[in-house]
């Protein structure tokens, strides 16, 4: 049999190299497409993650358009609220707490903004109180790092410039919590809490609605639309990737049932002399089952080669990444490729299994 | 050996009135016998002869060979008693144009399950008896007619069949060629082979042991030449 599959492959190479091209065209596509998606939803996995692992959390009389123009106001949370949540039930998904009290506090008649941070802060030498700047802030005022600086009442050393500082806070002051509450003249109070941990698996929305229980009067804002938005567009890219993968597999069954369908035809005469001397129907079927399974698997593992290139092409376009599909693509690649040649195959090669060998043998 | 029982094939064809090809052919062919059916043209004699082979099922009738019905026996069945059993030899060669003589040869015994180094050899020695061994590895476009029809010949019998079938062996071949396929034919059948062939040429059957002639389907007559023959009339 192989024999035959051989020496027909080889005499009509030009048919077959064309139809394992046209089949190497459609499997780098599906494959790279795979490949970027897959990727893709890795990303906004991962971004959702990200988003959706902070919470930050306000007292309810501060509106958060306002937290985020820094107008703080005078509303603040408990002051016992880490404890609160760490004893709380749902003390097992928080990774992280961060009490935070942002205020405004007069410096030579202009306003300056300062974070006090719970986190341990490094020991300064003189009594001073350690500090760090935003890089504005630091620009504006001179501030080095081992700068001092003088602070309601509080003498600060600038242990570093924050560079990095989020949107809007590179003119802020960063020191501890309990200088930040001396410096606003707000002793024990807090007006934030970040909120952080693995909440991929868990509904955040309900989980915001605990936090708001276990701190009354409290408002805990999500990312969660937005996780929700990024949700929605990897439903998208799979749906469109499953589309193609379809368009794909269709493409590769009509392709292959063709060029069997015109083996069969053009081999007539032959089969009708293997079914005369007595190659059973089941193999003659077997015959372009398997000749079909091999176009379709050598189209595939072309593809597969032909994805490399186009897959890191177009990742490094559309996510500025460069990917590359794996080995594992090209054994999926390969199995499928085969697996539907050798299924499209099926209705001409059973044509071709039923034919009358007396009727061919005939034909001169 | 082989017996056909008042055998009957009609073709149905859309649109035409039925064909009586073959009407009540009852036959038997003795083991180690050289049979020749002629008749005109259209008289049936390559139907009988796919019947006998067991590549057509009769519409009525019962084709024996040996103990075993024919047409009792499932497709694939089939397929292997004509694989192991029955040799074919066509007018037109029916060679597979893109293998070497000696893997045109070799095929059959590759169905049949042999290995290939078997197969190849037991190729050889056959297209060597024919008067080939200088063409083994030559396609069948490089080979003359005649020996065309020597390499038919010798697939027929790669695996050692008990019956040789051969449809007008000697049509598409001129005189010397043409004597040259019967001699083999007779060498064969003088080695015990049952031959039955098809032929529209009163010389060709000449040679064989008895002739059967076939009119509209019919046998209209036999002679008999052989003692093979004689003998299994008797």
């Amino acid at each position: 049999m192989f024999a035959l599959l051989k020496e027909e492959m080889k005499r009509r190479r030009v048919e077959h190299v064309l139809c394992a091209a046209a089949i190497a065209v459609i499997t780098a596509a599906v494959v790279a497409q795979r490949t970027i998606a897959t990727s893709a939803e890795e990303a906004f996995h991962d971004l959702a993650h990200r988003l959706g692992a902070n919470m930050l959390v306000l007292p309810g009389g501060l509106d958060p358009g306002d937290f985020y123009r820094q107008r703080y106001g005078s509303a603040s949370l408990p002051g016992n609220a880490e404890e609160l949540l760490r004893a709380s039930a749902i003390a097992g998904d928080l990774r992280s707490i961060a009490p935070r009290l942002f205020g405004q506090v007069d410096n030579a008649g202009k306003f300056l903004l300062v974070v006090g941070d719970a986190a341990e802060w490094p020991a300064t030498q003189g009594g001073l109180k350690p500090a760090a700047a935003g890089a504005e802030l630091s620009r504006r005022l001179g501030l080095r790092e081992g700068s001092t600086l003088q602070l309601g009442g509080e003498s600060l050393r600038v242990l570093g410039i924050a560079e990095t500082a989020p949107a809007g806070l590179d003119e802020a002051v960063f020191v501890s919590l309990p200088v930040a509450q001396r410096v606003l003249n707000r002793p024990g109070q807090i007006n934030a809490l970040e909120l952080g941990g693995c909440w991929c698996r868990i509904d955040v929305a309900a989980l915001a609605k605990q936090v708001e229980q276990i701190l009354p009067g409290s408002r805990a804002i999500t990312l969660a639309g937005m996780e929700a938005a990024q949700k929605g567009s990897v439903a998208t890219v799979r749906r469109s990737s499953k589309v193609s993968f379809a368009a794909g597999i269709g493409f590769v069954a009509v392709a292959l049932a063709a060029l069997t369908t015109a083996q069969v035809r053009r081999r007539r005469r032959e089969i009708g002399l293997l079914l005369a001397v007595g190659a059973s129907p089941g193999w003659v079927s077997s015959l372009f089952t398997i000749q079909a399974g091999l176009s379709g698997a050598i189209g595939a593992a072309a593809g597969w080669a032909l994805a490399w290139p186009l897959t890191r092409i177009l990742s490094r376009h559309f996510l500025a990444l460069t990917l590359s599909p794996s080995l594992g693509l090209l054994v999926v690649s390969v199995a499928a490729g085969a697996g539907i040649a050798a299924l499209a195959a099926q209705i001409p090669a059973r044509l071709a299994a039923s034919r009358d060998p007396t009727v061919v043998l005939h034909e001169t | 050996m082989l017996r056909l029982e008042a055998i009957s094939k009609i073709y149905h064809r859309p649109g035409s009135p039925p064909v009586k090809a073959l009407e009540d052919v009852t036959l038997t062919i003795a083991q180690g016998e050289f049979v020749a059916i002629g008749g005109p043209s259209g008289s049936g004699k390559s139907t009988l002869l796919f019947t006998l082979g067991g590549l057509m099922h009769p519409t009525s009738g019962d084709v024996r060979l040996g103990d075993t019905l024919v047409y009792d026996l499932y497709p694939a069945q089939r397929s292997e008693l004509r694989l192991k059993q029955i040799g074919f030899v066509f007018q037109s060669f029916n060679l597979i144009p893109y293998l070497t003589a000696i893997e045109n040869v070799a095929l059959p015994a590759r169905l049949a399950g042999k290995r290939s180094e078997a197969a190849t050899e037991a190729a050889r020695d056959l297209l060597d008896q024919v008067g080939l061994a200088t063409r083994l590895l030559h396609r069948p476009a490089e080979l003359s007619v005649g020996e065309r029809q020597r390499v038919a010949i010798a697939r027929a019998l790669v695996n050692a069949p008990k019956l040789l079938l051969a449809d007008e062996p000697t049509g598409n071949l001129d005189g010397g060629n043409a004597d040259e396929v019967m001699s083999i034919l007779e060498g064969l059948n003088a080695a015990g082979l049952t031959v039955v062939v098809v032929t529209h040429d009163p010389a060709v059957a000449e040679r064989a042991g008895r002739a059967v002639r076939l009119v509209s389907g019919r046998v209209l007559g036999e002679s008999l030449r052989h003692p093979v023959a004689q003998a299994a009339r008797a």
